[in-house]
């Protein structure tokens, strides 16, 4: 018997484990209110929201917060305006740095970050 | 309660004592310190970096002659920044075609639409679907914008179907000297030929226009098998199959094996978003590397037996909804296309090094096919190709990892793909495409001072 058995059988029960936790986490989530189509009233802004947020927070397999989710962004607003900024303009974990918007201003991307999230920033 | 300070450390305080007086009391720096914050560039990835002078979007034609003349220093147009390769970065003006967005002009009888440059790929299915026409092959991701795409030479996979670049009948380029350049096969054919993958070294392209077809229905079909037999199948696979490509599971003996074939079935049912483009597998083979990396053995059984709780279905929808896919995890990529019939033993060397090496990695290998086509810098002039693509996470030290594969690409005279990272230069890259002149005599007549050149470009094309 090899020597690494005992190891393999500890990781295949970790395998084991994590296949099925994965398994609940693939379970559709309960559907939350968003707005897919909604659009920000300024058409500047509207302009820049279609052809580079919308493209990940207005697509529910993106796994980024869906424009109108106010439960999604929560947490998200509460880190701050600084945090925000900083994590738009130089990317976190599946959010690409500038979010698309390769032109966009300090004021611009909290004017995004307030019409998706439903909450005002500054 | 007193504290003590070592010399070094009293030092470092005065030092941030004085600046914060120096900051309060002149009223520049305290203007500076109230400005907003000077927004660096970074591509998808995080890994490529640059300060421009000016972040512009011209809104029209007009406005974007403009700009080109009056820019003060270099200029690099910019697409969704999805090239992981430095061709973006300068700390000039950096322009992007946001504006520049859109179905323009199409014909029912050739089946040609013209889009403006700036569209983001996902956006041309749906918009090419209305006026009765579909790509005749697309990228398994969307994020790109069209010219980004063109200029790269990006493609999908199928032995009788080129990049995005060898579908282009017409584009319009905006010059250094401010010309616009209506070009094809009648107007222009010596720009038009080289400018269908020209790293948008030549100009500016704002708009594109591509041979499409009737839209089509396609089936997916997925299937875990053992990577040594798909290589053996690699023929029966590719001819059997209008796209086939594998995503090899490194640390691993299998792949996974992806088919898609045109079908006049009805749709199925769409999918969970969650599970679709296969990103929970990926998060599980993530998982896997950061536990199991110390044990490769145990972590080979492992991946390994991941088969036995995949399940596929066959999933049939529009052309351009079953090509792309959401990939929601960064990483960096290197990617080179050998000569077609060299596909095989490249993968093989390149699997073996990496579990004789133990290297670090776990994102899937992509391994696909294209067609031969005749533009002087595309990666696949005048020879059929097997693409190659090697994947880092964002987060993972890739220097090492792709530099320990790349000599394997360059054993098969592997040619790189622009968008993606390699350490060639114009000497290495000159012998591997034997028209370069073509491309360099176009490029130096066109922009002779190299506004649209950045230290990347200078070091690929051999331009001081």
């Amino acid at each position: 018997m090899s020597a690494t058995t005992p190891c393999r059988l500890v990781l295949l029960l970790a395998l084991i484990g994590l296949l099925v936790a994965c398994g609940d986490g693939s379970k559709p989530a309960p559907q939350r209110a968003t707005s897919a189509s909604a659009m920000p009233t300024d058409p500047a802004l509207a302009q820049v929201y279609d052809t580079s947020c919308k493209m990940c927070h207005g697509n529910p397999a993106s796994g980024a917060p869906l424009t109108g989710d106010g439960q999604a962004w929560s947490p998200r607003i509460a880190q701050g305006a600084d945090t925000l900024l900083d994590h738009t303009i130089n990317g976190y974990n599946g959010m690409p740095p500038m979010g698309l918007c390769m032109q966009c201003s300090e004021e611009q991307f909290l004017g995004l970050i307030s019409f998706m999230s439903g909450q005002h920033i500054q | 309660m007193a504290t003590d300070f070592s010399r070094r450390q009293l030092l470092q305080r005065s030092a941030l004592a004085g600046a914060f007086l120096a900051l309060s009391s002149n009223p520049v720096l305290a203007q500076l310190a109230r400005a907003p914050r000077l927004i660096p560039w970074r591509n998808w990835s995080g890994a490529q970096n640059c300060l421009p002078l000016a972040r512009l979007a011209p809104k029209n034609l007009d406005e974007l002659v403009q700009v080109i003349g009056q820019a003060p220093g270099k200029i690099r147009p910019v697409g969704a920044g999805h090239s992981f390769s430095a061709l973006v970065p300068t700390d000039g003006t950096l322009l992007s075609l946001s504006f520049f967005n859109g179905l323009l002009d199409h014909d029912p009888k050739t089946l040609q639409a013209t889009f403006a440059a700036g569209t983001p790929m996902s956006r041309m299915g749906p918009a090419l679907k209305a006026v009765g026409q579909a790509l005749p092959n697309m990228a398994d991701i969307d994020y790109q914008t069209l010219a980004g795409a063109i200029c790269t030479s990006t493609h999908g996979t199928g032995v009788g179907f080129t990049s995005y670049s060898g579908c282009v009948t017409g584009l319009q380029l905006v010059t250094a000297q401010g010309e616009v350049l209506d070009c094809d096969a009648q107007q222009h054919p010596e720009v038009f030929n080289v400018a269908r993958v020209s790293l948008g070294a030549l100009g500016v392209m704002t708009q594109v226009r591509s041979q499409n077809r009737a839209p089509y229905r396609l089936r997916e079909r997925q299937w875990i098998a053992k990577t040594e037999e798909l290589l053996e199948d690699v023929e029966k696979n590719t001819r059997e199959n209008q796209h086939w490509e594998m995503l090899v599971v490194t640390h691993s003996d299998y792949a996974l094996s992806i088919a898609l074939n045109e079908t006049t079935d009805a749709e199925t049912p769409p999918i969970d978003p969650a599970e679709a483009g296969g990103n929970e597998f990926v998060s599980i083979i993530e998982k896997l590397d950061k536990y199991g990396s110390d044990f490769p053995e145990a972590r080979r059984t492992l991946l390994n037996s991941l088969r036995y709780f995949a399940s596929f279905e066959d999933r049939v929808a529009e052309s351009f909804q079953v090509y792309a896919n959401v990939r929601n995890v960064r990483f960096n990529e290197m990617e080179y296309s050998v000569p077609a019939e060299h596909g095989p033993a490249s993968l093989r060397e390149i699997l073996k090094l990496i579990s004789d090496k133990d290297l670090r990695t776990w994102f899937p290998i992509e391994y696909r096919y294209v067609k031969a086509d005749d533009i002087p810098l595309s990666m696949f002039e005048g020879r059929d190709s097997c693409s190659i693509s090697v994947h880092q996470h964002y987060t993972m030290d890739h220097h090492n990892f792709f530099a320990a594969v790349e000599p394997i690409f360059w054993k098969y005279a592997g040619r790189p793909h622009w968008g993606k990272l390699h350490t060639l230069n114009a000497r290495n890259l000159q012998a591997l495409y034997p028209r370069w002149e073509a491309f360099t005599r176009v490029r130096q007549a066109l922009d002779p001072s190299g506004k649209f050149l950045n230290a990347h470009l200078s070091s690929i094309l051999g331009v001081a």
